[in-house]
């Protein structure tokens, strides 16, 4: 009976060990990251225009999805439920494999009205975490960050178009812009003028505005008087433009630069390439739709507490009848955070400010404290709403803050 | 053979099929659950391994506390019997290991050919042995004898204790006494026979008491099922043998049980003789590192009466004493002081004026000289005045040899010792103390018997005058009868007197001694006595 139950033991012992063994092998190892996910997307989902692309340590996905919003604007629950089962193959993937992922960025473009996207950004772990139950699901939708928008650098590329097509039909918009779209308006024969472009390259200077570097071939027949300007413009020539978009501005274009203009009796050239470079790109999604380089933890970091200061002043009912937040908006620069706020006091209340800034800091020092976070110096508060009142912590003061080892008024 | 092979597949799995059952499923179970995690995730696969320990750990609680419910209130547990069943040449205890008891080996060598050669017997017509009895006082080991049984007939063993089977509810004892069978018959089945072996038969085999009230119905019922079960009407009649172990009298039993065809063998296994002693120690000797200059012949002397398991204990405590004092081996003295432990009990000394160690030096020597000059069959091996329990000193004899009758020589003798005490007292200090009072009961005690009893007066009394009621003796007669008795205890202390007032010297000098040491032991003792030349070679111990 003895050997027998040993058998037994050894029968199971063995079993449990090989299938312990079997299971330490990823399911998506390295290496097939992008193809699995969009076998899940495809298999699973019947998604087969999905497109994935590795960063990094950061997993880019895009998807066009027509029809994103509604005519009116409306986000449409198709769509949604679309991008919510590409979510889930990127949360199925990143969370069973053995590559060293760190973030997850999902762009959902509407194909039919440009411009439109939705964008999701996710740190792997906080996926793994609340599976494990280790957050709360609500924990969890403050740690993710979800942009609804529409991309002014896309907008503006469509708009570039746009208004280059309108001039090659030779409408009266080239009339009106003869002198900016230097010199094939001004030496070619009408109607015989046609711009080609063959490079775009654009920056987000802001949520609303960007910046277009264009590239084109400017092809005409010199108008009488005009043919000796063919031996400076051959037909055909290269020129340059450099287009500020502004999505709040009425025409969307606001300003057009060109590389060549007339001035003093004689032709003149800009460097646009250079005045272009000079311009930072906040933007993190490229044209193409995946991300512009690899996330990093400071970045999403300040864009989740930036996310965390507007949802303190408007889901709390206390807080958003004393107080209006007119924008929040975070960065990390030089290993130092920096939050920018608009929060103004309703009725002047007494001790606003302290609230104001007092519950920021907490937060901050709080999620940073959660996320181990330890890549920065220290975080400078500004509200903009308050003669540009700036508080500024150090790392240790703001842990100490966070532990009441500091009081508000000390600060301020 | 392959009827023999198939006999046991089929023998294991109507005793074991529960389990394998159980096993079988937990072999599906875990292969399901392998293959169900291969078609997980990773991430889930690693969730569910990781959550393991908590899970089985819940699991367990859950069983056992559905466990607990069940014994409590289900009863299902209460009949259960925790048998130890071995397979006999598991149990690994052969003859040459039963040691002690020559005859009841002999006895017990008869019973295994019996067992052996059963189909034999059955074809020849013979009566299969059924039941076993073993009788004798405990520690002489009946249920080592069991085993060598079982290993020497080479079949499974069931041990119970006879205690196991009552309980406070009835009917649960009967049906552990069934369920034990049960799984006999299985054994045998596959085996070919079985032994079980009941300790402590009394437990459930005393005579059945009937009574209006109920009571002892719990055992009545127990007893009963075994008595069917060992004899009843049975389907099919295995080879199954019972061998119960009891150190209760015969007549404690209930006669049902002791008739043939149940215990219908008994096997008296009483304690060592002296050869069988010597044995005894030789054996256990062998298991601790020893002096080899022990006499183990003395030892054997000095142990008389004492069972193997004493002798055992014995050992084993002289053992520790030796650990104590941090020696090697085990040597004379640490035996000595082990049996003394064991017979006399732990010294503890008492805070006594100087005058009261005296006049018990002088009480202990009294019996120490009148013992060793005139005891015919007893050696003194040991005179100390350290207090023991409730004795404040003590001599201590031993019988050269087992003596199962005491002749008039030796009953004077044992007076004579008792009465020492008292004159050497009296013979020091012209006084008394009560000390004497446990020798003077011991003094009246034996002369009363010798005269009333067996007839050792001398004015020729014959019989047994105790037996007849007081009030029909003649007051003449018990005066008679009483005379007698106080001419012999006047006899004896005369006698005593004489002794040593002329041995006065020698009772001086082991006060002396005894005062010094506190303790004699019977090499200082003998060399005393030859010092002073009385030492008796004839009586020395080997």
């Amino acid at each position: 009976m003895n050997a027998c139950l040993k058998k037994y033991k050894a029968l199971i012992a063995l079993l449990i060990l090989a299938g312990l063994s079997a299971c330490n092998k990823p399911s998506y190892p390295t290496g097939k990251i992008e193809e699995s996910v969009l076998k899940l997307c495809k298999n699973e989902y019947k998604l087969d225009n999905v497109q994935v692309k590795v960063i990094g340590s950061t997993l880019g996905v895009y998807i066009p999805v027509e029809g994103l919003v509604s005519p009116d604007l409306k986000f449409n629950e198709k769509a949604g439920k679309k991008i919510e089962d590409v979510a889930i193959s990127i949360h199925r993937v990143t969370t069973s494999t053995d590559m060293p992922l760190k973030f997850y960025i999902l762009t959902a473009r509407d194909t039919k009205t440009v411009g439109v996207e939705f964008i999701l950004t996710g740190f792997i772990y906080d996926v793994v975490r609340v599976r494990l139950y280790d957050i709360s699901r609500g924990e969890y939708f403050q740690r993710i960050l979800r942009d609804f928008r529409f991309n002014p650098a896309i907008t503006g590329e469509q708009k570039a178009r746009e208004l280059f097509d309108g001039l090659n039909k030779n409408s009266a918009l080239a009339e009106s812009l003869k002198s900016i779209l230097y010199p094939v308006y001004i030496i070619g024969k009408p109607g015989s003028q046609k711009i080609e472009i063959t490079d775009i390259e654009s920056k987000e200077l802001s949520e609303r505005e960007s910046l277009l570097y264009i590239k084109t071939i400017e092809a005409y027949e010199p108008s009488p008087g005009f043919e000796a300007y063919t031996a400076v413009f051959p037909p055909g020539f290269n020129n340059e433009y450099l287009f500020l978009i502004d999505l709040s501005f009425g025409n969307t274009i606001k300003e057009i630069v060109s590389k060549y203009f007339y001035s003093n009796n004689e032709i003149r050239q800009r460097n646009l390439k250079d005045t272009f470079e000079q311009y930072k790109d906040s933007g993190i999604i490229g044209i193409d739709g995946f991300p512009k380089k690899d996330l990093d933890m400071g970045w999403f970091l300040s864009q989740q507490i930036s996310r965390r200061i507007k949802s303190i002043f408007e889901e709390d009912k206390k807080l958003k009848n004393d107080f209006k937040l007119a924008s929040s908006q975070g960065e990390i620069k030089d290993l130092l955070f920096q939050f920018k706020f608009n929060i103004a006091s309703n009725n002047n209340k007494a001790g606003g400010h302290k609230i104001i800034f007092s519950r920021i800091i907490k937060m901050t020092g709080t999620v940073l404290h959660l996320y181990a976070f330890e890549g920065y110096e220290g975080a400078e508060f500004i509200n903009s709403a308050e003669n540009e009142k700036k508080v500024y912590l150090s790392k240790k003061d703001l842990e100490r803050f966070r532990k009441n080892e500091i009081k508000i008024e000390g600060l301020l | 053979m392959a009827f023999m092979t198939y006999r046991k597949l089929r023998m294991h799995f109507m005793e074991h099929w529960v389990k394998i059952i159980i096993g079988f499923t937990i072999i599906i179970l875990i292969i399901l659950s392998i293959w169900g995690m291969m078609s997980l995730e990773s991430f889930y696969r690693k969730l569910t391994i990781a959550q393991m320990p908590i899970s089985i750990l819940l699991a367990g609680l859950n069983a056992g506390i559905f466990v607990f419910m069940y014994m409590i209130f289900l009863q299902g547990g209460f009949s259960k019997i925790k048998q130890t069943t071995v397979k006999g040449q598991n149990v690994n205890i052969h003859w040459e290991d039963v040691i002690g008891m020559e005859e009841a080996k002999q006895e017990a060598l008869e019973v295994v050919e019996l067992i052996k050669d059963r189909t034999k017997l059955s074809k020849i017509g013979g009566k299969i042995l059924r039941g076993l009895l073993l009788v004798g006082p405990p520690g002489c080991g009946k249920t080592y004898l069991a085993k060598a049984i079982a290993t020497e007939a080479g079949i499974p063993f069931i041990s119970m204790s006879g205690s196991e089977f009552t309980e406070i509810f009835v009917g649960v004892g009967a049906a552990r006494v069934r369920k034990l069978f049960k799984k006999a018959r299985t054994l045998a089945y596959g085996h070919g026979a079985c032994i079980i072996f009941i300790d402590e038969l009394d437990a459930i085999g005393r005579q059945r008491t009937f009574s209006f009230m109920g009571g002892g119905q719990e055992t009545n019922s127990t007893q009963n099922q075994l008595l069917v079960e060992m004899d009843g009407l049975q389907e099919k009649d295995y080879n199954v043998i019972i061998i119960g172990a009891t150190n209760a009298a015969e007549g404690v039993l209930d006669e049902a049980l002791l008739r043939p065809g149940r215990f219908d063998r008994k096997i008296y296994i009483d304690r060592p003789n002296l050869q069988e002693r010597e044995k005894v120690f030789d054996y256990y000797l062998k298991k601790v590192k020893y002096d080899r200059d022990i006499d183990i012949g003395r030892l054997a002397r000095q142990a008389v009466h004492k069972s193997p398991a004493e002798i055992e204990n014995m050992i084993k405590e002289a053992a520790l004493i030796a650990t104590r004092n941090k020696k090697d081996i085990v040597g004379h003295k640490e035996l000595s002081e082990a049996m003394e432990r064991i017979d006399m009990g732990l010294k503890h000394r008492k805070h006594m004026t100087k005058e009261e160690k005296e006049m018990v030096a002088f009480h202990e020597t009294g019996h120490l000289v009148v013992m060793y000059m005139l005891h015919p069959t007893d050696d003194v091996f040991k005179a100390s005045i350290i207090s023991r329990k409730e004795a404040l000193g003590v001599v201590h004899h031993q019988p050269r040899e087992e003596l199962y009758t005491n002749n008039k020589e030796k009953i004077l003798a044992d007076i004579k010792v008792s009465i020492g005490g008292y004159v050497a007292e009296k013979t020091r200090f012209g006084t008394t103390s009560d000390g004497v009072a446990m020798d003077f009961r011991n003094v009246m005690w034996k002369a009363h018997n010798m005269v009333w009893m067996v007839g050792m007066s001398d004015a020729g009394y014959i019989g047994d005058y105790t037996i007849i009621p007081k009030f029909q003796l003649s007051e003449s007669l018990k005066e008679r009868l009483n005379a007698e008795t106080d001419k012999i205890i006047k006899s004896c202390l005369k006698d005593v007197e004489d002794l040593l007032k002329k041995e006065w010297p020698i009772v001086e000098r082991f006060v002396k001694e005894l005062l010094e040491k506190e303790e004699l032991e019977y090499d200082e003792i003998e060399a005393i006595f030859k010092e002073c030349g009385k030492s008796h070679n004839c009586k020395k111990p080997a």
